[in-house]
């Protein structure tokens, strides 16, 4: 199943093009890895994706789950199956962890006729997600992100994918600003999440993080484009070569 | 011109009317420090000042209205309890000292002149606790305190009417205040005066709706070095609402501390106006003061007016202020759509957010649904 069509993906932000025209295509099951460098586009194909206003499609088409996003909000898309992974966690002062979880995991449920989720269900399965993500749980007393570390802040990320278990998952530079430790937990978190019927879109400018994972596709991403694709081993060239040649190949 | 003449002409009315209305069943209590500052001063100028957002001249005529004289002391614990409205030599004022309040604070002394009702409030236990409930249609004063070393705690709530509340904080006392306004449809002003002696503590907490017009003042004193004031809250105010809180923080002696911080939130087409005045005396060296006011409106017709002052006397004293105005967070808020939340109730989990930062009471927490 097609999780992510783009068709010709060109778009603006406060009307200066970014995205100069993209093609790709993630179906059920497969790990993509589109890496460029700084201001290649990647940040905005991620907020495009998932609706942010302010970022504009002007030509293409997408297609979530086969349905085309024209008109949908950010959270209709998220109801649908995107989950995008930040870059740079928000932090929320006055809402907790626990708090902020608890709502997501209902707003999803509750848009599939499904109940809120009860709460001791609810404890118990965000206790365990922690738990394999060597975080405490007293930090889901805590306010969303506020005072977390770079490290818990993308591990706090891991742990919401998990718990939200969306279709397709959009990770902007998940691995940033982590150390070794860090990264090899969330990659584990994220290899914990991939299954058959889901996909996985890693956006990264390194190779790193793919040491770790295991991916079906690399994409190359230079000036709003995807200049080259190919499979794993893409990711070795650019860490050999860099973006430079490859974006002119 | 002839605007101004029909406003002082007006003013010289309301002005007479009331003198005229001095209550004068309860003659043992002294209320001539009032009448005089109010002959002497006079009413301020309507939609000036600290009355730029507030109808004075409203409050003045609603506390003219104001004839009950309800029990307001609900429960207390370890208090000397004395009536004001029972003839007793001691009801005059709660120290020699503490008689006078800035002049900037009229409707002080308009309550001065007015009250029929209200206690004076001893502490004799080491841990007292007393509990203020609202007296709707009625102007009345109480005059609390804490003996030195003591500890009290004060939960109070206040819907409409006119109150002052005059607290004085003996030498290495505590006094914990939470104060709940609940919405009303009527007017209301409320006040509170402290004065916080050498090694004494304040905890002054808030929290309010709005109501037709709701005024509360807040005046602090710092009479003895050591002192030590914090002060927080924040506020919810919406429909056609309105809620004016003016904080003025008044260090008199050196080093003395006071930490302020408020949030408040505007709706509908509300207004809400914040005033934190800072003032350090020129004897008040080594003193230290801060003070936060962070403001939301959430519709484009709310307004909300924050002005945080700062008037430095002397050398030597570390002080901060700042207020903002905006709307909710916009990553934030995308953030919290991007995980499937609708836009109301990522907005309506942003504003308790905001709130529950600021606002810890349990009664306050409760006012304001957190």
């Amino acid at each position: 199943m097609k999780l992510l069509e783009l068709r010709g993906l060109v778009a603006s932000v406060d009307e200066k093009q970014i995205l100069n025209g993209i093609d790709l295509t993630v179906n059920a099951g497969e790990v993509h890895a589109i890496m460029g460098p700084n201001g290649s586009g990647k940040s905005t194909l991620s907020n495009v994706l998932a609706g942010r206003d302010g970022y504009t499609v002007t030509e293409g088409d997408i297609e979530l789950m086969g349905t085309p996003v024209n008109g949908m909000s950010v959270e209709e898309r998220a109801l649908t199956g995107l989950f995008l992974g930040f870059q740079h966690p928000i932090e929320i002062p006055g809402v907790t962890n626990m708090e902020f979880l608890k709502v997501a995991i209902d707003s999803h449920r509750i848009s599939i006729g499904e109940e809120e989720m009860n709460t001791r269900d609810f404890m118990v399965q965000v206790r365990d997600i922690s738990k394999r993500l060597e975080l405490s749980t007293e930090f889901l007393k805590r306010f969303v992100n506020v005072g977390f570390s770079g490290g818990e802040k993308k591990r706090n990320e891991i742990l919401q994918l998990m718990l939200l278990r969306p279709r397709l998952a959009f990770l902007d530079e998940t691995d940033s600003g982590l150390d070794v430790d860090a990264l090899q937990v969330v990659a584990k978190g994220i290899n914990e999440f991939r299954s058959g019927d889901n996909g996985v879109v890693l956006v990264t400018h390194y190779q790193r993080l793919l040491n770790y994972i295991d991916v079906d596709f690399v994409h190359i991403m230079v000036n709003g484009t995807i200049v080259k694709s190919g499979d794993a081993q893409l990711a070795h060239e650019v860490e050999a070569q860099g973006y430079a040649g490859l974006g002119k190949a | 011109m002839a605007v101004t003449q029909t406003a002082v002409a007006a003013q010289g009315d309301l002005l007479n009317r009331l003198l005229e209305k001095e209550v004068q069943e309860t003659p043992w209590l002294d209320r001539s420090a009032s009448r005089s500052k109010l002959n002497c001063v006079g009413l301020p100028m309507p939609w000036k000042g600290r009355w730029q957002y507030t109808d004075f001249q409203a409050l003045v005529e609603d506390a003219l209205t104001l004839d009950g004289s309800e029990d307001a002391l609900q429960a207390c614990d370890g208090i000397e309890v004395n009536r004001l409205d029972q003839p007793s030599s001691e009801a005059q004022a709660i120290d020699p000292n503490t008689n006078e309040v800035v002049s900037e604070f009229p409707l002080v002394d308009v309550n001065g002149l007015l009250f029929r009702s209200g206690t004076k409030l001893d502490t004799t236990a080491q841990s007292a606790r007393l509990s203020i409930t609202d007296a709707t249609g009625s102007v009345d004063r109480h005059l609390i305190s804490v003996a030195e070393d003591a500890n009290l705690q004060v939960e109070e709530s206040f819907r409409s009417g006119n109150r002052v509340t005059l607290c004085y904080v003996r030498q290495n006392a505590t006094l914990e205040y939470a104060l709940t306004m609940p919405r009303s449809e009527k007017l209301g002003y409320h006040c509170i005066v402290v004065w916080l002696a050498k090694d004494s503590t304040l905890k002054l907490h808030l929290a309010s709706k709005g109501s037709q017009i709701r005024r509360n003042d807040v005046i602090v004193n710092t009479i003895g070095k050591n002192a030590s004031a914090t002060l927080s809250g924040g506020w919810l105010v919406d429909e056609r609402d309105h809620l004016d809180t003016q904080i003025y923080m008044n260090h008199r002696v050196g080093s003395t501390h006071s930490e302020q911080s408020f949030h408040g939130v505007v709706d509908d087409r509300a207004r809400s106006a914040f005033s934190g005045f800072i003032r350090i005396d020129r004897d008040a060296s080594a003193s230290e003061a801060h003070l936060t006011n962070r403001n939301i409106a959430l519709s484009p017709l709310a307004r909300a007016h924050a002005q945080p002052e700062l008037e430095i006397y002397t050398d030597d004293v570390i002080c901060s202020h700042g207020a903002t105005t905006g709307h909710l967070d916009a990553d934030s808020l995308f953030m919290m759509r991007s995980r499937g939340i609708d836009e109301d109730s990522a907005r309506a989990m942003l504003t308790k957010g905001f709130l529950r930062q600021v606002v810890h009471s349990e009664g306050g927490t409760s006012l304001l649904q957190l």
